[in-house]
């Protein structure tokens, strides 16, 4: 009885030494690993940083060091310096700023008032920006959050030579900054802005934050701490309901709105991801323990039944718990992890084995222990190296593949611009030689044009490259009718297809949207850009266009087919690369700039959708651009294949449209009506500029080859008579036509004394107007733009019915408010547009209200006004 | 042959050049060169010139100085300002400092011819 307890007792007390032993190791291990893994992403975060911050200082030195040529360009001090107009020197500042990608650029004096600025914002900010530069004599520069977006501002003195100013330049940080750098650095970068109170605002996050509030999280209490020194914080916080390891660090900067906030950039690492590592570890060293855990017990197993076995022994129990005592007591120092502890055990027997079995195993774990911490210290070590290596790699690849790509377009571009160079040169040497035959001269002449318009090409193209990868394109997503659009795209490709000799289709799979959301100028460029690929490569048979609506994935397809010479499988993968057409004999052969389908590619991708493409030597080749269908207001489907035709094609055969060639410009700012004339010109075959202002009238008009100028008398900037005196006065020769809604006599004679050939009365008669321009513009008999569009005037009529309640509203406002100049310029606007789509009672209404306001007669405004506006409910209404 | 005296002013040979050569092809004869602002206004002192071809970029002496230096010797001179930017404040401060045309470069013969017969009417209508 006695033996079994004992044994039992023994058996215990050794299990449970062992175990306990193992657990607290267990424990501490892990516990050392835990740390380990945080401060594994802890190196992360501080190399991060470290990568971050030197691409800050790079670009901002990039930039303070254009901002300093700005400030020592020669024609703006002198500018500057000789009190040159406002708009002079905000010219040169725009031309450095369009080089540079600036946002905005202004000059004080040194006063500190503002000479001229290229930016229209609040005096405020301004002089939140001035404040830093006082009293000082050298370049500033930092970092500013202007409405919450960060810019880059650099201020420098201008000179000539003594100060005469300051230039202050902006340049907003681009969201593709923190792209590129997110992949560098593979951690998440988030841009907080933080007052003194501790309220904070996330002003950018990438990745998107998951489970972000949709609303602005402005003022919410963060778990960030204002930086008062400008050293760095390594912190975990909770942020939007996930759990982030981050490094802080404060950017110091001016805001616009108040001084006491501070810029944030947080690098972020979500903090359970990051302890994925750390499982690992974890799964890696559970078989050791289990493994211990099985070999204590049956060790113990075992000491217990040996110390039972001699019966005698067990009568001096003393004997036996002295040293099992002492063994205890060993344990729990051990246990407490201290491994030093000595038992004096000299006993012979299993007792004294058992002690020696002990120290074994305390040395066994002791040098366990030791191996795993400094695994571990070892791995983190070598992650550590691992990772900055790999940046450094990962940096060492992007900055060489940058190398590669700009050396490899300059010297496309180079190759490109000399090649017709070389003709044109080469060519005009040989017309040298007045001995030449008149036919070889002929033919060196045509070479000579030919590639000078080539070169204009290739610079063109260039110039949209370098504004896509500028990010300076902009996209103007509107609601567009689909069906005249392509109508538009075929009547160029029936041009260009009849030159070939090839037919050219155009295949609707219905149902398709009548109506979509998209930039209609970008759609178009890239569909011409392809269909003019396609008929360029194909020499017989037929090129198509098929269009085709998947409803439910929400998608519109456009295929550009053809039967053409194909392309081989190397060929395809260069396709929509820069500079890559097969090689420069295609070109010599098929022209082009091997820019057109890299742009077009580059477009479809900003307009949200994308270009893929398959070939097949000697059969042909199908492009595909798709793109996401975006609803608007009408979501009618067309189904019905004479609806699609009647609504893109139908003749207006009521009309007797001239069929006419010759560039006009037009110049008006009232939208309604550069859309109305726009197509009442190309309805005739000519071509049309439209512009906004008299200004731009008249620089478009110095630049381009001209047949006639329109120009609305009443516009903003500089008016109509202005422009036309300008344009007389810089021996402008083509007739210029004043458009005005005012017919009386004043106004007539000031129109003929400006120079102004004649005056055409708005609202604008489209058989008159035709007549015009008959006169005007040569009589041609290449393929009229046959038109329609009976259905795309009602387009407009309905995109003017549109703007009438706006109109309405904005001119009982201003009637209320006594905002006399926008009545009569809204008035003005009714009666010079009204009548031109149809609505020409509402054109009498607005003539004789305009009157009683020129006549100063309350009473009858007041009456006239409500007629005008009650006439313009019923017109809304469809009561009209 | 056409007898109207013309002076270009272009610090660039090459534009001189041009510009010579497409006035010849217009069967003007006397044409001479000025390559910056004060040979301009020597040369213009010292001969009879009809028609001056203005560059405005220039060094030194940019165009809008050379255009009022000549005004000052003779308030009826015909000037015309050949130009690659086309700015409207360049266009409106060549105009006011009494410009009689504007070109732009690159420019198309026919845009010279206007000019020249703009000068002739002008000259028939004094």
């Amino acid at each position: 009885m006695r033996i079994k307890s004992l044994q039992s007792k023994i058996f215990i007390l050794v299990v449970s030494l062992f175990t306990s032993v193992s657990i607290l190791n267990f424990y501490s291990i892990i516990n050392a690993a835990g740390k380990q893994a945080e401060s594994l992403i802890e190196a992360r975060l501080n190399v991060g940083k470290k990568v971050l911050i030197d691409q800050f200082q790079v670009d901002q030195t990039n930039f303070d060091s254009n901002v300093a040529t700005i400030a020592q360009d020669w024609g703006f001090r002198q500018a500057l310096g000789q009190e040159a107009d406002k708009a002079s020197i905000i010219n040169i500042m725009q031309n450095h700023m369009q080089r540079i990608s600036g946002d905005f650029a202004f000059v004080t004096d040194l006063q500190d008032n503002i000479v001229a600025s290229t930016w229209n914002t609040e005096p405020k900010v301004l002089k939140m920006l001035q404040v830093s530069v006082l009293n000082t004599d050298s370049q500033v520069s930092s970092l500013a959050l202007i409405d919450n977006k960060p810019f880059y501002v650099s201020s420098e003195i201008v000179k000539a030579p003594i100060k005469i100013g300051h230039i202050f330049v902006g340049k907003a940080l681009s969201p593709s900054f923190f792209t590129r750098l997110k992949e560098q650095i593979d951690l998440g970068i988030s841009l907080v802005k933080l007052d003194y109170n501790g309220n904070e605002g996330l002003l950018s996050s990438t990745p998107e934050l998951i489970d972000k509030p949709s609303t602005h999280q402005e003022n919410s209490l963060s778990p960030f701490a204002f930086i008062k020194s400008s050293s760095d914080l390594t912190q975990k916080v909770e942020w939007y309901g996930h759990t982030y390891i981050t490094v802080s660090f404060p950017i110091n900067t001016y805001d616009a709105h108040s001084d006491q906030s501070q810029l944030i950039m947080v690098l972020h690492d979500s903090y359970s991801d990051a302890m994925s590592v750390f499982k690992l570890f974890w799964v890696d060293i559970l078989p050791f323990f289990l493994v211990g855990v099985l070999v204590s017990l049956l060790g113990a197993f075992a000491i217990a039944r040996g110390i039972t076995n001699p019966v005698k022994r067990l009568l001096s129990a003393a004997k036996y718990t002295n040293p099992v005592k002492r063994l205890l007591s060993a344990a729990k120092y051990v246990a407490n992890g201290n491994y030093s502890a000595q038992l004096n055990i000299s006993q012979d027997g299993e007792l004294g084995e058992l002690a020696q079995e002990f120290q074994n195993m305390q040395t066994a774990v002791r040098t366990r222990e030791n191996e795993i911490k400094q695994q571990a210290l070892a791995l983190q070590e070598s992650e550590k190296l691992k990772f900055e290596a790999e940046i450094a790699h990962k940096e060492k690849e992007l900055a060489e593949e940058a190398t590669r790509a700009k050396s490899q377009f300059l010297a496309s571009m180079s190759h490109e611009i000399r090649t017709p160079l070389t003709s044109i040169i080469g060519f005009s040497e040989t017309l040298k030689n007045r001995n030449m035959p008149s036919e070889d001269q002929n033919s060196a002449i045509h070479t000579i044009n030919r590639c000078g318009n080539h070169l204009l090409n290739v610079v063109n193209d260039i110039l949209d490259v370098s504004k896509i990868e500028a990010d300076k394109i902009e996209i103007e997503i509107i609601d567009t009718p689909l069906f005249p659009l392509l109508h538009e795209v075929q009547q160029l490709a029936d041009l260009q297809a009849s030159n070939k000799s090839i037919n050219f289709d155009l295949d609707y799979h219905l149902p398709l949207p009548k109506c979509i959301a998209i930039d209609p100028t970008r759609l178009k460029q890239i569909l011409i850009n392809l269909i003019n690929n396609a008929i360029k490569f194909t020499e017989s048979g037929s090129v198509a266009l098929k269009l085709s609506f998947d409803e439910p994935a929400k998608l519109l397809s456009f295929s550009v087919v053809d039967t053409g010479i194909g392309m081989t499988p190397e060929q395809l993968s260069q396709l929509f690369s820069a500079f890559s057409q097969a090689d420069s004999s295609t070109t010599r052969k098929y022209g082009g700039t091997g820019l057109g389908l890299y742009i077009c590619k580059q477009l479809s991708e900003l307009l949200g959708g994308g270009i893929t493409a398959k070939s097949q030597v000697n059969q042909g080749s199908e492009f595909q651009l798709t793109l996401p269908y975006k609803e608007t207001n009408d979501l009618t489907l067309v189904s019905d294949l004479s609806e699609a035709k009647r609504v893109s094609t139908s003749l207006a055969s009521h009309l007797e449209i001239p069929t006419l060639s010759g560039l006009v410009l037009y110049a008006d700012d009232n939208a309604d009506n550069r859309r109305l004339v726009s197509y009442l010109v190309k309805q005739t075959g000519a071509e049309i500029i439209t512009v906004e202002n008299g200004e731009q009238a008249v620089e478009q008009a110095l630049v381009n080859e001209l047949d006639l100028v329109l120009m609305d008398m009443q516009m903003p900037e500089m008016d109509g008579i202005e422009a036309t005196q300008l344009l007389i006065s810089a021996g402008f020769s083509p007739p210029i036509i004043m458009m005005t809604a005012n017919v009386d006599k004043g106004s007539i004679e000031q129109c003929a004394k400006s120079g102004a050939l004649g005056h055409f009365g708005k609202p604008i008669d489209t058989t008159k107007f035709h007549s015009l321009l008959s006169e005007h513009l040569s009589s041609s008999n290449h393929t009229k733009a046959s038109l329609s569009d009976l259905d795309n005037y009602q387009e407009m009529v309905a995109q003017y019915l549109l703007t009438l309640p706006d109109k309405a509203s904005q001119l009982s406002k201003a009637y209320t408010s006594n905002d006399w100049p926008v009545v009569e310029d809204i008035v003005h606007q009714i009666k010079g547009s009204a009548g031109s789509f149809g609505f020409e009672s509402l054109t009498r209404i607005a003539v004789k209200l305009e009157d009683e306001i020129k006549q100063k007669n309350p009473e009858e405004i007041d009456k006239e006004l409500g007629v005008l506006l009650q006439h313009i409910k019923q017109i809304i209404e469809g009561k009209e | 042959m056409n007898k109207t005296r013309v002076l270009i002013v272009d610090d660039v040979s090459d534009m001189r050049n041009l510009l010579a050569s497409s006035l010849r092809n217009l069967d003007i004869r006397d044409i001479m060169e000025a390559k910056n602002a004060a040979d301009a206004i020597d040369i213009y002192q010292n001969k009879e010139i009809d028609i001056v071809f203005l560059d405005l970029h220039m060094p030194k002496i940019d165009g809008f100085k050379a255009l009022q230096e000549i005004r000052k010797i003779n308030p009826i001179a015909f000037i015309v300002i050949v130009s690659g930017e086309h700015s409207i404040d360049n266009v409106k401060k060549a105009i006011k400092l009494g410009a009689n045309g504007f070109i732009i470069k690159p420019f198309k013969l026919g845009k010279l011819q206007e000019m020249i017969e703009k000068y002739a009417a002008e000259r028939l209508a004094n």
